[in-house]
């Protein structure tokens, strides 16, 4: 049975002029046992977008309920079924946003999705940031930061192209652990040139969740350490982290989700 | 004693290049360009050095690359970072073959954005940096032809910025022959140092910057600014 934990924390460059933390994120579950399913999502709102982090919240919560209502297996979701999603979620920002007398790029922002079960996983992604497993023992990049041709440049969500470019990555086999980030954090987790998660990162994070008896306790301490000195030295940006763990045999259901 | 869960002190951070930001300089040094406004140029230099090198993420940002042509065409400093940058001394001599210049600086970007790429460098969107008080003495080369369509296609990808800037004595309808996508600008005066001033915090706004936020840089050609509309 899973234990999952989240936290967001603004990025030095918001804090300085003001501006609030534009990263989202949130999880639910359904099932039990050996049919339990989890479903996780962050997104990072676009920083020059007027409702940047109303747009990364509504596509968090809005991609959560999509997947919740089609209870989809983890091996059972296609290409166009994703991109199907996809669209179902930018329709209803685009919807929320003529409803206020806004423009949909107004809410852009990136959108990551994660459902894992028995039989495997399979990660979306349009934009930054990233998704990383442990799966027997070792840790892969299941998705990667989509990049521009420029270090300032990424896609979102409501861009004209998003969806033909939405990258989908399914892992088969018992997954142990994973963890969903924006791309506040891709500096410290990511080796960029050698294209590989940095396991002195996640490994610890891992444990810490494996081995917590009730990991509601833990959203504390990550939000403290997203907030921390030495995160702030690396990363100026907002950052957003997700992060589950299979208990060890044994112990009970915990907490709920988002 | 417990451990605090998430103890940033336990947990290693990978280590990743820094983003760069290309900047290439080509800059004209013939005859004419003699006696003060090369002095003034040169100040600029040192100028533009050392306002990059007071910001400590420009400092490790930005890399220059100088071509100079009066006579010939020499690169006179391959790409380096700002902390290892020291502006070369500038001699004026013969006469501007701009156009031979041009592609020799953007061949020159081309090849480090490759480099780049294969080392997994991000970069953001490189600044070219043209500045002359004359005409260019090689359009009947191959080279003002090249130039001309190297610099169309770059703005036209979006591969680079491409600012032409000329002294007065320049000849601006070759520069707007050349620089199609943007037009360009008249220095006021000798007034390099405001240029370079006004580059630099263009620069350290540029790669501090995250994806979706656009950056807005002060207008050249504001009453303040360096440039003559």
């Amino acid at each position: 049975m899973w234990k999952v934990v989240m936290a967001r924390a603004p990025g030095t460059a918001h804090a300085r002029s003001g501006v609030p933390c534009q990263d989202a994120c949130g999880w639910r579950r359904w099932g039990e046992g050996a049919g339990e399913t989890l479903v996780m999502a962050v997104a990072d709102g676009a920083g020059s977008a007027a409702w940047a982090e109303l747009g990364a919240a509504a596509a968090v919560d809005g991609v959560l309920d999509v997947v919740v209502r089609a209870r989809a297996a983890s091996d059972a979701v296609t290409r166009d079924r994703a991109v199907g999603w996809m669209a179902e979620v930018r329709d209803a920002l685009a919807a929320r946003a003529a409803a206020a007398g806004r423009r949909v790029a107004d809410y852009a922002c990136t959108l990551l999705v994660g459902i894992v079960d028995a039989r495997g996983a399979v990660f979306l992604q349009i934009g930054d940031g990233g998704w990383v497993v442990e799966r027997e023992g070792r840790l892969e990049s299941a998705t990667w930061p989509a990049q521009g041709e420029f270090a300032n440049e990424t896609t979102f969500l409501t861009t004209e192209s998003a969806l033909q470019g939405l990258q989908v990555g399914w892992v088969r086999g018992r997954v142990t652990a994973i963890a969903g980030f924006t791309d506040g954090l891709q500096p410290l987790a990511l080796n960029r040139a050698a294209r590989i998660p940095h396991g002195p990162f996640f490994e610890p994070l891992f444990e810490t969740v494996r081995l917590a008896a009730d990991p509601d306790t833990l959203a504390g301490p990550l939000e403290a350490f997203l907030n921390s000195g030495p995160v702030n030295e690396r990363t100026d940006d907002d950052k957003a982290l997700v992060l589950a763990a299979r208990g060890v045999a044994g112990e009970g259901d915990h907490g709920v989700g988002d | 004693m417990e451990q605090t869960p998430f103890d940033p002190g336990r947990i290693g951070f990978a280590e990743n290049p820094e983003n760069r930001c290309p900047s290439v300089l080509i800059l004209d040094v013939s005859r004419s360009m003699e006696g003060e406004p090369l002095k003034e140029l040169q100040a600029g230099l040192s100028l533009y050095r050392n306002e990059l090198a007071a910001d400590a993420l420009t400092r490790k940002r930005v890399e220059v690359a100088i071509l100079t042509f009066g006579g010939s065409v020499r690169v006179v400093q391959e790409f380096v970072t700002v902390d290892r940058f020291a502006p070369p001394a500038l001699m004026a001599h013969g006469d501007t073959p701009m156009g031979q210049a041009v592609v020799t600086g953007l061949n020159l970007l081309a090849d480090r954005k490759g480099e780049y790429r294969g080392n997994g460098i991000l970069f953001y969107r490189p600044w070219v940096f043209l500045i002359t008080d004359g005409a260019p003495t090689d359009l009947s080369s191959p080279y003002w032809a090249e130039a001309k369509s190297l610099v169309a296609e770059g703005e036209r990808a979006r591969k680079f910025s491409f600012f032409a800037i000329g002294v007065e004595g320049a000849d601006f309808g070759r520069l707007a022959e050349l620089s199609v996508g943007r037009k360009p600008l008249k220095l006021k005066g000798v007034r390099f140092r405001d240029l370079f001033r006004w580059l630099s915090n263009s620069q350290q706004s540029v790669s501090r910057s995250i994806p979706g936020e656009s950056v807005p840089l002060a207008n050249p050609a504001a009453p303040e600014g360096w440039a003559e509309v």
